[in-house]
Formats: C-alpha cells, structure tokens, sequence
C-alpha cells in the first residue's frame, strides 16, 4: 500500500512539471509577457524601466524565467559575504544591466517552495490573498460534494431497485436536465426567484456584511449557503446518481443478492445492507473528476454569489490580467486535482479489499 | 416424403421471423432503430427548429422593423408585448422587450443563436478530428507516441477544464474564430481516450490481422478498416461535444472571456443581466433556455444514437 502510494506520487511529478511548464508558457504569450504590467508605468523613465526590467529578469532567456518562477532565484545570485551586494551568481549574469553595479541579490524562493509572488493588482504577496480565499472555496466545495453524495446516491439506489419505474424515469430525466443546465443560469434563476421575487434568502455573499469583516461560524449564516451550495451540487448530483445507478444494477444481478432474499431478508435490509454497501465502492473512483468538476463549477458559481473564494479571485486576475494570481489559482487546481485522482485510487483500494496493489 | 417435411420445416421458419431482414448493416439498422425513437426525434426536429430561426435572424429582425445592434436610449428595458413601440424608425414589434441601451432581445437571442451554434458545432468538429486522429494513431501504433499523447492528455486534464480556458482566454482575447480554435484544441482529450481503447481492440479483429496479411499499409488500414467501424462513436461523442462545449462557450462569454459585446451570443446576453433584476428581469429567462434546450436536444441525440448503435439491444 505504502509502495503503491509512493509510486503514485512519483509518477505524479512529471504530470505536475507538465503543468507548470504548459501554463508558464501560455503566461509568457501573454502580449508584452507576464511581468509587462509592471514595467509600462507611463511615469517611469527608460532607465528606471531598464533597472527593474533587469532585477525582474524579464530580458533572461525563457527557461530562466521558467526556473525562476520554479524555483526561486535566491540561488541564482546571491550575497555570500554578508555586505548587502550580491557577489556570486549562476545561471544569470551578476550585473545585468550592464552599469557596473551588481543587482541585489536574489529574494524570491519559487513556486515549488511556496513562493507565488506578489500581485500586482494587490500589491500583495499572492500567498496570503490565496489564504484569505482558500476556506470559503472548501466550505462551499465540501458542502456541494456532501449535498451531491447525500442526494445523489439514495436517488441512485432506489431507481436501480425500481428500475423502469416512474421514479426511474423521472429521476434519469432530471439528472439528463442538470447536466444539460448551464449552471450560471440556475443560479441567476435562483437568486431571482429565491433572493428578489420571494425574498427568503440572501442574493449573494458568504455572511452579513459587518464592519470587522468576520464571518460567523458556518452554522450561523447557512441561509447564505443553501444556493450556491445546491447550484454546484447539481453537476454532482447528477453524476453521482447516474453512477450509483448503474453500479446498483451491476449489484443487483449478482447471486448473494438472491441468496439474501432467498433467506427472507427484508428487502430493505437487503438493498441498503447487502447491495448498496458493495455498490458504493466504485463510488471512490469519483473522487478526482468530482473535484475537477467542483473546482471548474466554484469558479462560476463565486463568480454569481460573491463567494469571497479561490475561483472568484481566479476570475478577477484573469480580467485585470493579475498574472501571479492566475498562476497560482491553476497551480493549486491542478494539485487539488492531481492529490484528488491519487486519493480515489487509494481509497478504492482500502474500501475494497478484492482491489490489491500489485 | 422426406422433402416436403422439410419444405414444410423451411416455411414454418418463414412465417415465425417475417421482420427477419437478412444481412442489414449496423447503420441500416440503426437508422430503422432512430426512426422509432420518438423522444430522439423530437430533439432533432426541436434543434433543427432553433438552428433555422437562428439562420433566419436578419429576415426576422426586418420584418419585425428591429435590428440587433440598433441602440435605442429612449425605449431601455421595454418589457416583453404585442404592441409596437412608435419611435423615429416607425413601429417596432419588440417581441421580447427591449436590453439595457435598448435593443431588441429578440434580435439578439437569434443572431446569438448562430455565433453559440456555430463555435459549438465548429469547435466540437475540430476536437473530434483532432482526437480520432490521434486516437486511431496511438490505439494502432502504441508505443512512443502513445506513451507521449497519454502524457499529454493525463497533464491536461489535471488542470481542472475552466481554469484551463481561462488562462487561455485571458492570453488571447478571444474573437469567435479564436474561440473556436481555443475549445477544439482544449477539448479532444476524452475523444482520443475513447478512440484509441476502441482502436487497440479492433487492431486485434481479424479482418485487420488479414488485410496487414495481405500487404495492406498502415494508412490504408487504418481509413479504410478502423474508421469505419469507429462511425458510431463518432456520431455520439459529436453530439455530446457540442453540448458540453456550447455550455462552455456559454460559461467564458459569461465570465466576460469569450464572445465580446456587440457581438451577442447566449452566454454574454446574461452576463449583465444580474444587474438588472430590477429594471429588466425577464432578460434573464430568454437566453439561458435557448442553452438548456439546444444541450438538452444535443445529450437526448447522443442518447439516442448510442441506443440504436447498439449491437447487444434488443428489438
């Protein structure tokens, strides 16, 4: 189990270097490249311009850049006897814009150590915006994935039981209709419907707007995630009850079932003790696209209800061309993601004990 | 005595399978099949519907005296009715009201429908010839390539789809034409997973194993004996693709990162509308079914294809 979950990792490395080679370069083809907006203040002089361009290194060769951005550059050029001057470097030249003087040594730590940069329409370093945003984008993600399972599933189980039934049918044209709905427009209908027309719930927002700028714990301000939590989970829902459908009529075919109602089991005890227990299993498996899915979703649904989250923040740098930001948003998406496909797996293995690593 | 029992054997076999039609073809069948389905049907002639009312935008506008871009300062948020509005122009019908600087929604939904269709359809045919291109290639060589495009693919699709369309968005500043290419080139990873698992096991049939037998190149083999067979597929995951990409069309237009005003297309018509609860609600309504309908028909001809391609249903 251990071996298998370090091979997973391992293999995992070169998918995440995929990445963050791929999204670099679709930065730097940005016009005028990632670090433009910073070196086009209309006020600075070709000089000054010259000097913050070189200590950015936006003239270095693009795998430096790339290393860089990775990597940091506090390896690059650096200050080893203690006088403030940077006098040793590696990869990059020590004066690079060419007036004599050594640039400061390096200070950024890269990406991979965490290091995101600073915003430039924040003025911020991007590791703190994303800490700020990070909780509200899980609880609305958990509670999307918890709303999908606990809807999705039962819904399963039963047309599966009652396959062919008017709850079979309805229940496989609704989930045909939530994968068909765009979920901006569910969400607009909503708020309209719940949050203008009916006024019963809050029209958008994480908790009541205070002038401290704290949110109450979850469980007083749920009014504000019953919409966004349900406009979400309707990807989920869908999927969810599709799948375990599907795995439920596997199930049902299979002769313990029999044997159980052979025996004289309720059927409840052998629907929901004897097939939807096993049916569940490749359930795990879902782990990883659901939380692609909700991921993509969050970005749209913040975006609707001001969910002070990951996806909002993600769709503001995109907009205002806050290259740091966007960078970091998908970095972390495509770690979520990646940890989230490993997960699946290993899980599938602990829940199924026919599953062996081999 | 002998002969006529066995005549007699061979009539009563005619008369128990009288539908029994001898060496039809998959798609012959399957076209039978379609042509039962009602359900199918109907989404074909509900999509055919909404694609020639969107064709016909500009013949509609004008006898209806309205005009899609025409900005009316005077008659902003006019709500949906049967009376003309009298302005400098004569009498306008503004069926479905008029939007924020006064243009008739109607007008709107419609030439929107055409750029929505056409980046749907166009975009999910440029996915689906990349991924059975590559698909056919890696199921039938293996090997290297197979190994690099399922790097390719697995890198992909860890980013998690929109975060992918919204960088590519924000570096290209998409017009429709780039939009297109930016969701076909996105959007053929699961195609070629498909394509290439039905590949490597129809490589493995006998009538390829005879025709590489015979001298058969691999270009030929791969046109003429694999493509073939992979039609059905095709066919489905065509009208799925142009579902799921005319929803995320619809999704970037919205965030403001695809199609751009004054151009109208069913996502950026409702990208402001959440502005305007209160002077023009009923712009919310129009656009979004327009997406759910044409999806929904999309998914429902997928469906049904898939249905009537199968070899293992029952009549």
């Amino acid at each position: 189990m251990i071996k298998y979950t370090l091979r997973r990792l391992l293999q995992a490395i070169p998918t995440f270097l995929g990445i963050t080679i791929f999204s670099y370069l679709l930065m730097a083809a940005a016009p005028g490249g990632p670090v433009a907006a910073l070196t086009q203040d209309p006020r600075m002089t070709p000089e000054v311009r010259q000097r913050i361009a070189a200590q950015l290194g936006v003239n270095d060769p693009l795998p430096i850049q790339y290393l860089r951005w990775l990597l940091g550059d506090d390896w690059m050029r650096w200050d080893s006897d203690g006088d403030g001057v940077a006098d040793s470097s590696f990869l990059i030249p020590l004066d690079a814009d060419g007036d004599g003087q050594p640039e400061p040594p390096g200070d950024q730590i890269g990406i991979l150590r965490g290091d995101f940069g600073r915003s430039f329409f924040y003025r911020r370093p991007v590791g703190d915006l994303i800490g700020e945003r990070v909780a509200a984008t899980l609880e609305l993600g958990f509670a999307a994935l918890l709303l999908g399972l606990v809807i999705g599933v039962p819904i399963g189980i039963i047309a599966a039981v009652r396959k062919g039934g008017v709850f079979d049918n309805s229940t496989r044209i609704m989930s045909v209709c939530f994968s068909a709905i765009p979920i901006f427009w569910l969400g607009l209908i909503l708020i309209l419907v719940f949050g203008k027309y009916l006024d019963l719930l809050p029209m958008g927002g994480r908790c009541p707007v205070s002038l401290t700028g704290d949110c109450p714990p979850v469980w007083g301000r749920l009014e504000y995630l019953i919409l966004p939590c349900f406009v979400l989970a309707t990807g989920a829902i869908a999927v969810y009850s599709r799948y375990m459908r599907a795995s439920m009529l596997d199930v049902k075919s299979q002769d313990y079932i029999r044997t159980a109602q052979a025996k004289g089991l309720t059927n409840r005890n052998v629907w929901f003790k004897h097939g939807a227990r096993n049916a569940l299993i490749p359930l795990a498996t879902f782990l990883g696209p659901a939380i692609t899915g909700l991921l993509a979703g969050a970005v749209i649904t913040e975006t609707i209800f001001s969910w002070p989250g990951l996806g909002r923040l993600g769709v503001g740098a995109v907009t205002s061309q806050d290259y740091p930001v966007v960078m970091a948003v998908v970095i972390i998406g495509a770690v979520a993601t990646i940890l989230g496909y490993i997960l699946s797996d290993i899980l599938y293995g602990v829940i199924d004990p026919r599953i062996r690593f081999d | 005595m002998t002969t006529t029992a066995t005549t007699g054997a061979v009539a009563k076999l005619d008369v128990k399978k009288p539908e029994k039609r001898a060496g039809e073809s998959l798609s012959r069948l399957a076209l039978r099949r379609l042509r039962k389905d009602k359900l199918t049907l109907l989404a074909i002639g509900v999509l055919v519907l909404i694609t020639i009312l969107a064709l016909l935008a500009s013949p509609i506008s004008r006898a209806l005296n309205v005009s899609f871009t025409r900005t009316n300062t005077e008659n902003t948020f006019a709500w949906p009715s049967l009376t003309p509005y009298e302005g400098a122009n004569g009498a306008e019908f503004h069926l479905l009201g008029t939007d924020d600087l006064g243009r008739d929604h109607l007008s709107r939904l419609l030439h929107g429908g055409q750029v929505s269709l056409a980046v749907g359809f166009l975009a999910a045919i440029l996915a689906l010839s990349i991924g059975v291109t590559l698909g056919v290639i890696c199921g039938f060589y293996t090997g290297m390539i197979d190994d690099g495009v399922n790097w390719v693919i697995s890198t992909l699709n860890s980013i998690p789809s929109l975060f992918l369309l919204l960088i590519v968005a924000a570096v290209l500043q998409p017009s429709p034409t780039t939009l297109i290419l930016v969701l076909g080139f996105l959007g053929w990873t699961g195609t070629t997973r498909l394509v290439r698992g039905e590949t490597l096991s129809l490589r493995e049939r006998e009538f390829v194993v005879s025709a590489r037998a015979v001298g058969a190149s691999p270009f030929h083999i791969m046109f003429t004996h694999i493509l073939p067979n992979l039609f059905s597929v095709i066919v489905i995951t065509l009208a799925i693709d142009v579902g799921s990409l005319l929803l995320a069309e619809a999704a970037l237009s919205f965030l403001g990162l695809g199609i751009k005003e004054p151009f109208p297309s069913w996502g950026n018509m409702l990208s402001k509308s959440q502005e305007y609860f209160t002077l023009g609600p009923y712009l919310v309504w129009a656009p979004g079914i327009m997406i759910f309908v044409t999806v929904l028909c999309m998914y429902i001809i997928g469906d049904g294809v898939r249905d009537a391609f199968d070899p293992t249903a029952k009549e």
